[in-house]
């Protein structure tokens, strides 16, 4: 299919949807300070989590002596936040002796230190993930540059609209912004796989073939021929298959993945269909933190194809050389 | 006005998003126009607030806080160089008159598939090795991973083979393709918790009676003849026995499915079944990018002149070599300039 050339020009999104999203963080971490009311909170920083969908706020609180009545100053927070962290006016960090209620948390105040009114207390929780993911533009090469030996993916993240938590927040960070960058494999087990294993899996091949058929003059011939077949190329196929998986394992690939500030890698995953023995792609998980002074990052992810090819040639050589006649053992084959 | 940090992504794919970051210290312009050719035009603007767009430029009247902006250009058509460099400029305009004017460069690269070397006619006779009678050579240009789809037509009729996964064990074991547990150990590790995930899979289609598609109903019953003799355990080791064979088999696929480094053979291996009154092939050869842009099909008819004494139906290997021939001089680390 050739697609004509497009006279029409492309329609021009101007982002509402972050704004959208950005109203809507803005309505939960609000709705979250309402808990705060009776000391007057002021949100300093927010810091959100992209990877896991937590938020971290901290949050200035006027706790005036006249309102610590009863001994106790309680403060009412949905189950789903924590508070981290409390301090004094000096930020000295006041180690409190938190309990937890049916409705939330309650502060002995004799702890509170009467020489200071205002507070600065840290708390986390989770807020829609979904609105976070619409608030970053993320953009990753769907296809690779071949240079050096090496398979370059580009990298591109950034904030969609600086203003939308700005007029609220005067600092936000938006922490591991991650994105997968798919890696291709499989195709490095292509050319070297060595002719020896070849000889070996084609000769099991026919035998299976051949049973399938139920010729049993085919049977014999091809168990004499996988039986007779050089020393040298007497693999156990559970060697192979072994060999392979420490091969395609995340602890070797990490190996052969490199990228450079601003961004770092997170961690690996295999893609494909379940039943691949090699998978199709590996997913290498990069991320980077964005906030109101690095809006936008650009980086790189590369695999250093060529040297992954030579440990998968030299494994592979010194697997053929090991002289393994005994692991291999003539099987009793299932007759049809 | 001092610097201006810009950001492009250093390449893309046709109709794929190009991402362009410019961010400066803090001050505020009467306007920010973008000119754009029509080949690479924008689509996202992140912290914009107010424009106006014509046919070659964008204005930026408003913008959210004045310090950045950013938007997605991209390429409606599929050019057909394979390397394309597209200047766009960004002018910061204060009273009429421009202060600063940021140049820079959008490459689009595209990759294309050409025959080298095939064959015009097949010549059938009694002791041939098939195995080297349909050759062909391929030169792959440009830059990025391809996908290859092949058939093979006679007379209108797909006389091609390829095979998916999911069946290819399910033959298997209706075919009895695997090693018997109970006759010799399977030697393969295999993660246990992978194996009880695809029982669970095989035995779901099983009871409500599926047939993975494209496979004779019959085999059903022959699955759950096995699954009934054999009970959970033994079919459980049976499925490992039979993913051993595929396993030894997919690696020698694996040769078949990439030519090349950045080709994949949909399917895997072609092979062209013919019958003996087929007089001549058409092979046609489509491919993608990685953006599921198709590119031209390449169409080749090969005439079949068959000498055998006793012509019986044949099948033939289709055998493909592809030659790279990358782009090499990108400058990755300056925006592909």
């Amino acid at each position: 299919m050739i697609v004509d050339p497009v006279t029409t020009m492309a329609v021009v999104n101007a982002g509402l949807s972050a704004i959208e999203t950005g109203k809507k963080i803005v309505n939960e971490i609000e709705s979250y300070k309402k808990f705060f009311q009776l000391y007057k909170p002021t949100i300093k920083n927010l810091q959100l989590n992209y990877e896991d969908g937590s938020a971290e706020i901290s949050m200035h609180l006027f706790i005036p002596t006249n309102k610590r009545i009863g001994g106790k100053v309680e403060i009412n927070i949905p189950k789903n936040y924590q508070i981290l962290e409390f301090y004094d006016s000096s930020f000295n960090k006041i180690d409190l002796d938190w309990q937890k209620n049916d409705s939330g948390f309650v502060i002995k105040t004799k702890k509170l230190p009467r020489d200071s009114e205002d507070f600065l207390c840290r708390s986390r929780g989770h807020i829609d993930k979904k609105g976070i993911e619409q608030f970053v533009d993320l953009r990753v090469s769907s296809s690779p540059f071949e240079q050096g030996g090496e398979d370059k993916y580009w990298i591109v993240s950034s904030i969609k609209a600086a203003d939308v938590l700005r007029e609220i927040y005067t600092d936000l960070r938006i922490d591991r912004v991650n994105l997968d960058v798919r890696v291709g494999v499989k195709r490095c087990f292509s050319t070297t796989i060595p002719h020896e294993l070849r000889t070996v899996l084609e000769a099991r091949n026919r035998l299976i073939k051949a049973t399938e058929s139920g010729n049993r003059n085919m049977i014999s011939k091809m168990q004499y021929r996988l039986r007779n077949l050089p020393k040298v190329t007497r693999v156990a196929e559970g060697d192979i298959i072994e060999l392979l998986t420490e091969l395609i394992s995340k602890d070797t690939f990490r190996k052969y993945v490199y990228t450079k500030e601003p961004y770092n890698l997170s961690d690996i995953f295999q893609e494909g269909d379940s039943l691949s023995l090699i998978p199709e792609c590996m997913n290498v998980r990069v991320f980077t933190d964005l906030n109101y002074i690095n809006k936008m990052a650009k980086g790189e992810l590369a695999f250093r194809k060529e040297k992954y090819k030579e440990e998968v040639k030299d494994e592979m050589g010194k697997l053929m050389k090991k002289k393994k006649n005994d692991t291999y053992t003539s099987r009793n084959l299932k007759k049809k | 006005m001092k610097d201006v940090e810009t950001i492009v992504a250093p390449w893309i794919l046709p109709r794929e998003k190009l991402p362009v970051h410019l961010s400066w210290k803090e001050e505020k312009f009467d306007e920010i126009v973008l000119n754009f050719p029509s080949i690479l035009s924008p689509v996202d603007l992140f912290n914009v607030k107010n424009f106006e767009q014509t046919k070659d430029k964008l204005i930026i009247k408003e913008l959210r806080t004045n310090d950045y902006f950013g938007m997605n250009l991209i390429s409606l058509d599929i050019p057909k160089e394979s390397l394309n460099k597209i200047p766009f400029s960004v002018n910061f305009i204060k009273k009429g008159k421009i202060q600063k004017e940021i140049k820079l460069v959008g490459t689009i690269i595209r990759p294309r598939l050409e025959f080298i070397r095939i064959p015009d006619v097949l010549e059938l006779s009694n002791n041939i090795d098939i195995t080297k009678l349909l050759n062909i050579e391929m030169k792959h240009s440009g830059s990025g991973n391809i996908i290859l789809t092949i058939s093979m037509s006679a007379g209108g009729k797909i006389i091609s083979k390829s095979e998916n996964v999911f069946r290819v064990v399910w033959n298997k074991l209706v075919d009895g393709q695997y090693i018997d547990p109970d006759l010799e150990k399977v030697n393969v590790i295999i993660d246990e918790s992978y194996i009880k995930e695809l029982f669970k899979e095989f035995k779901t289609m099983i009871n409500n009676e599926m047939v993975p598609s494209g496979l004779p109903v019959e085999s059903l019953q022959t699955m759950q003849k096995i699954l009934r003799e054999s009970g959970s355990e033994k079919f459980m080791k049976i499925l490992t026995s039979a993913i051993q064979t595929y396993f030894m088999e997919s690696i020698l696929e694996i040769a078949n499915t990439y030519p090349s480094d950045h080709t994949t053979v949909r399917g895997g291996k072609t092979k062209a079944f013919i019958e003996g009154t087929i007089n001549s092939v058409e092979i046609e050869i489509n491919y993608e990018d990685t953006n599921n842009n198709f590119y031209e099909t390449l169409r080749k008819t090969i005439k079949i002149n068959d000498n055998r004494t006793n012509p019986r139906p044949i099948t033939i290997p289709l055998e493909i070599t592809i030659k790279p021939d990358y782009i090499k001089n990108l400058d990755i680390a300056n925006g592909g300039n």
